[in-house]
């Protein structure tokens, strides 16, 4: 018992300690970080999605619907427009109302389609491991934004928010989850609350961003095979000179 | 020994077979090129767990919960989830409301979701960091279950609760956020297919979803690398 | 830091020397003993070709290394008929070698080996032995057709199968000391020709009959890949000889040789590295260095970035080595013997005028090894301390004996999944004595190696330990000096350690959790404390 009270006493602990954090001990000596190149650069994207709005009583909705996402660098982009159709399907509670309590409830309006514009603010980038082999890359973002919803009794405005998780499969393709609650004024009984939970593929188009630039890097294209020419300049196999930076496998090739 | 008894046996080995693989598994090789990571980080031990919640989907009474849970981990992807027990405070919605103020039906037909005892396995396939704007590095894990369990129907008196019991099995996927070796934060959605019994005498015998989501914050505790 | 300079122009040589050959070392063996001045570089230099000798030659274990006796006592059994042959032919053919190994040891078991197809039935046993994972076993058996020769015929198929089981550890003294370069073979096809011409050649170099070596080498064929390892074998002699300039173009001969593989161009790439690292040209040793691949998590690969760390301490990328010593505290590189990482990281704190933490790396130092020097100099038997020994059995000769050992281990206890007909006939039986009688004699053999090789580890480690002092000292005296304007220096871009919140890299700080993937890009953000004058290069 001891042993379980002591954690639970350390309520304090609670506290992120987060990687970042550094003790006296790392001030005085620096740090190491991993610095990697990240290996994903997303510039127009094209997003192709299916979900669901899962909160209402007495229907289910089933959404389909894209997004075009403008990417201004790796920490905002804007996605432009958003498009979800939803399909919806009661949820049995009318049936119920109706045969326990021979009640039949007046219809509410139901969400037929949303449209949106967001700006999506990605300020995690990292990588996961699955079953700790392969690795994942991906980056955890905010969505804020608005745009309109169409009931079936008519258009409302929107203001959505909600987290999203995007996995990158490839520079083309990622995939992505998101969350947004959207509130929509319902003047004037109250406001509306949707929950929309969104997969999706996404499909980047591009190399440089509309706040990029063109600048081809300078490359070094010296081997260190140059020294040894001109330390040792018989040691050059004739006719022969090395591919500058050419690896193992492209010699195999 | 009874084909039963046989049966179990061979169960429960292969059960034990599972976890041992699974605690072999934990213990890398740190020379295998086929890792990811050397040493994690985090490493769960005995999960102590403190949740609160929402049964969000019930049409005539939310459940706000409270949930205590105590979890085994085997290894750094197999854990069990010993128990849970959740209790919610149940709100009325303006349907049921209505229902009882217009049309004078009885409190107790709604009968949501009071009480849950579940226990279950979980599998954490998805263990990984993110930096926070190039700086704070959060470590995170993605966990799926598969649970099983009474869930209590609420019905006034607490020996009437309990008669509604109604067994339950579901799945859940999990997020956690490791902030110490000692503390994690989790957020957990549950859905579980509730089988309810016709109690009253305008009640059938149906299955019943019960949308279960939850916050908590839990107690690494008793590791060996502690 | 003229004394650190000329310590470390001494390591690759050393190294280099001791990985004389392709097969005979791995790529990247570890330095060789440290030796402080010229005089001492030499004196590394002759115990590195003393190592090659006796790696050569097989010698540490002289005396022990003998063939197995793979001919049992006959068996009882009444002789196998001529079918019993057919029948393990048949099986072998159909890939069955389970039964094509029991069907020919029957038949050698139960018959005189004047009995026809006596040696076939062998040379199908230990093939169908080497399928089956049984590679010393297999080894034996071979060895046997291949040494009798008394079927000429079978010789060529012998001497492939032998080859290929050379590939992976096996009993050096047995098949390159006994067979090998103890035999003449005659005529030989040209490939297996110039297998043989290149064993024979580097045990003619080891032992300086250098003519001799060059005839042998300029028997094999010009596209076949033994010439490019001839080549490299002959790069090292150069390099020994101090003929720098021909060794360079040996290398790169081996190294752009058409028929050179992956690890011999690696190798020759690491000894072009170490030759521009010797000649003080780190920028472009740098280069060379990063185009070697060894293999991933290896004591290879610790032993490579070990060396990269140094080259970047030399061009004064402090934050570089740092990452690279940082890399190798990663569980993979545990058995890495590696006192020099303290030292390397002593010697960035304190050009970076951290002189609290350069001390605390001394501290480390002797906190891990002095139990070992405690040992050293109470004249323990060396072998008995684990330090040593570990880092003794992963090196060199002893390092190539260690894993035959752990291979005769493994092939062992595999004998015993085997069952079936192999009980009947009693070839586990047989297999059993072979493997327990060659690993009593690698026991011996690896006994009296380590002895050696645990004598130099111990002398590494005093000579690191006597570094270590002078460092210390050379802390205290820094933390003490007056500063004066005409020794500030200028910041350079490495004092700058700001991080982006965004951009084309990502930044994870380190967290005692090793990712394969990170190994090779940490960076050390740490201040530059030294005096400056406030002016960016």
């Amino acid at each position: 018992m001891k042993r379980l009270l002591l954690p639970l006493t350390l309520v304090g602990l609670l506290v992120p300690t987060l990687a970042s954090a550094a003790d006296e001990d790392e001030l005085e000596s620096g740090r190491v970080i991993a610095v990697q190149p990240r290996p994903f650069h997303l510039v127009h994207e094209f997003t192709v999605s299916a979900g669901v709005l899962p909160l209402d009583a007495f229907y289910t909705g089933f959404s389909l619907g894209g997004s075009y996402t403008l990417h201004l660098s790796d920490l905002i982009a804007w996605e432009a427009i958003s498009f979800h159709y939803s399909a919806n399907t009661g949820t049995g509670l009318e049936g119920e109302l109706a045969r326990r309590w021979s009640v039949a409830p007046t219809g509410d309006p139901e969400v037929q389609y949303l449209v949106g514009s967001h700006v999506i603010l990605s300020p995690m980038f990292g990588k996961f491991t699955l079953f700790n082999r392969s690795i994942l890359e991906g980056s955890t973002y905010l969505g804020i934004g608005g745009g309109t919803i169409r009931y079936s009794d008519g258009f409302r405005p929107q203001l959505s928010i909600g987290p999203g998780l995007r996995i990158f499969v490839g520079q083309v393709v990622s995939t992505r989850l998101d969350i947004r609650t959207t509130f929509a004024p319902d003047i004037p009984s109250g406001l509306e609350v949707v929950l929309h939970v969104t997969l999706s593929v996404s499909f980047n188009f591009g190399s440089v961003r509309a706040t990029e630039s063109f600048e081809e890097e300078e490359v070094d294209e010296t081997t260190g095979f140059e020294a040894l020419d001109e330390l040792y300049p018989l040691s050059n196999p004739e006719g022969v000179r090395r591919s500058p930076g050419s690896t193992s496998e492209e010699e195999e090739k | 020994m009874t084909e039963r008894q046989a049966k179990r046996a061979v169960f429960v080995a292969l059960l034990f077979a599972l976890f041992n693989e699974g605690r072999a598994w934990a213990e890398e090789d740190a020379q295998d090129t086929r890792i990811a990571i050397q040493r994690r980080r985090f490493n769960m031990a005995h999960e102590l767990r403190l949740s609160l919640g929402s049964m969000p989907v019930d049409a005539f009474q939310k459940g706000w919960t409270g949930s205590l849970s105590y979890t085994q981990h085997f290894n750094n992807y197999f854990a069990w989830e010993v128990v849970q027990v959740t209790a919610a405070a149940l709100v009325s919605t303006n349907l049921r409301d209505n229902l009882i103020d217009t049309f004078a039906v009885p409190e107790e037909d709604f009968a949501a979701p009071r009480f849950m005892a579940t226990t279950g396995l979980e599998l954490t396939p998805i263990y990984g960091k993110q930096a926070f704007l190039n700086d704070d590095v959060i470590y995170q894990a993605l966990i799926v279950g598969a649970y099983g369990g009474v869930i209590f129907g609420d019905r006034g008196g607490i020996g009437d609760t309990l008669g509604d019991f109604r067994p339950s099995i579901g799945g859940g996927i999990g997020y956690r956020l490791y902030t110490s070796d000692l503390v994690s934060f989790r957020a957990d959605i549950r859905d579980f297919l509730s089988f309810r019994r016709a109690i009253q005498t305008n009640e059938t015998l149906r299955l019943e979803n019960v949308l279960f989501i939850t916050l908590s914050v839990s107690f690494n505790l008793w590791r060996d690398d502690a | 830091m003229k004394r650190t300079a000329s310590l470390i122009w001494a390591l690759p040589l050393g190294a280099l020397l001791l990985g004389a050959a392709p097969d005979d070392a791995p790529a990247t063996d570890p330095p060789a003993a440290p030796a402080d001045a010229p005089a001492d570089a030499k004196k590394a230099d002759k115990s590195a070709i003393d190592a090659v000798k006796d790696a050569a030659s097989g010698k540490a274990a002289a005396g022990v290394a003998a063939a197995t006796d793979v001919n049992p006592e006959k068996s009882r059994r009444p002789a196998a008929p001529p079918e019993t042959f057919e029948e393990g032919l048949t099986a072998f053919y159909a890939d069955d070698y389970p039964l094509a190994a029991s069907l020919m040891y029957d038949f050698i078991a139960t018959n005189e080996d004047t009995v026809d197809n006596y040696e076939w039935a062998e040379f199908f046993l230990g093939v169908s032995l080497s399928r089956l994972g049984f590679k010393h076993g297999a080894a034996e058996y071979l060895y046997n057709v291949a040494k009798n020769r008394s079927k000429p015929e079978i010789l060529p198929d012998a001497l492939l199968e032998i080859e290929a089981l050379m590939q992976s550890p096996h009993d050096e003294a047995l098949l390159v000391d006994k067979l090998i370069t103890d035999s003449d073979f005659g005529y030989l096809p040209l490939a297996v020709a110039d297998f043989v011409n290149y064993y024979q050649g580097l045990e003619d170099l080891r032992a300086e009959r250098t003519a001799w070596a060059e005839r042998l080498f300029g028997r094999i064929r010009k596209d076949s890949s033994y010439k490019a390892k001839a080549l490299y074998a002959l790069a090292v002699q150069r390099l020994r000889r101090n003929s720098s300039s021909d060794a360079v173009r040996l290398f790169r001969e081996a190294l752009v040789h058409p028929a050179a593989d992956r690890d011999l161009r690696n190798q020759a790439r690491l000894a072009l590295a170490r030759v521009l690292y010797e000649n003080q040209r780190f920028k472009e040793a740098r280069k060379i260095y990063d185009s070697v691949e060894v293999p991933e998590l290896s004591t290879a690969e610790a032993s490579l970035y070990l060396e990269k760390a140094w080259t970047a301490y030399f061009l004064k990328d402090y934050r570089r080595t740092m990452g690279i010593l940082y890399a190798l505290e990663a569980p993979s590189y545990r058995e890495y013997f590696g006192p020099e990482k303290f030292l390397l990281r002593a010697l960035v704190y304190t050009n970076l005028c951290h002189y609290i933490p350069a001390k605390r790396e001394i501290r480390r130092f002797r906190f891990k090894f002095g139990p070992t020097l405690h040992n050293v100099r109470n004249r323990i038997d060396l072998r008995e301390d684990e330090v040593l020994r570990t880092a003794a059995f992963s090196r060199g000769a002893v390092g190539r004996l260690a894993a035959f050992r752990k291979l005769l281990t493994n092939e062992y206890d595999l004998i015993d999944t085997m069952g079936g007909s192999w009980l009947e006939v009693g070839l586990d039986d047989q297999l059993k004595r072979i493997y327990e009688l060659k690993m009593k004699q690698t026991e011996i053999r690896l006994e009296g190696a380590a002895r050696k090789a645990t004598r130099e580890v111990a002398e590494e480690l005093v000579e690191f330990e006597e570094q270590m002092y002078l460092l210390d000292y050379e802390v205290g005296l820094a933390i003490y000096r007056r500063l004066r304007k005409e020794d500030a220096r200028r910041p350079s871009e490495a004092d700058d350690l700001t991080i982006p919140w965004s951009g084309k890299k990502a930044y994870y700080t380190f967290t005692e959790e090793f990712w394969n993937d990170e190994l090779p890009t940490y960076d050390f953000f740490v201040e530059n404390r030294c005096f400056d004058e406030g002016v960016q290069e």
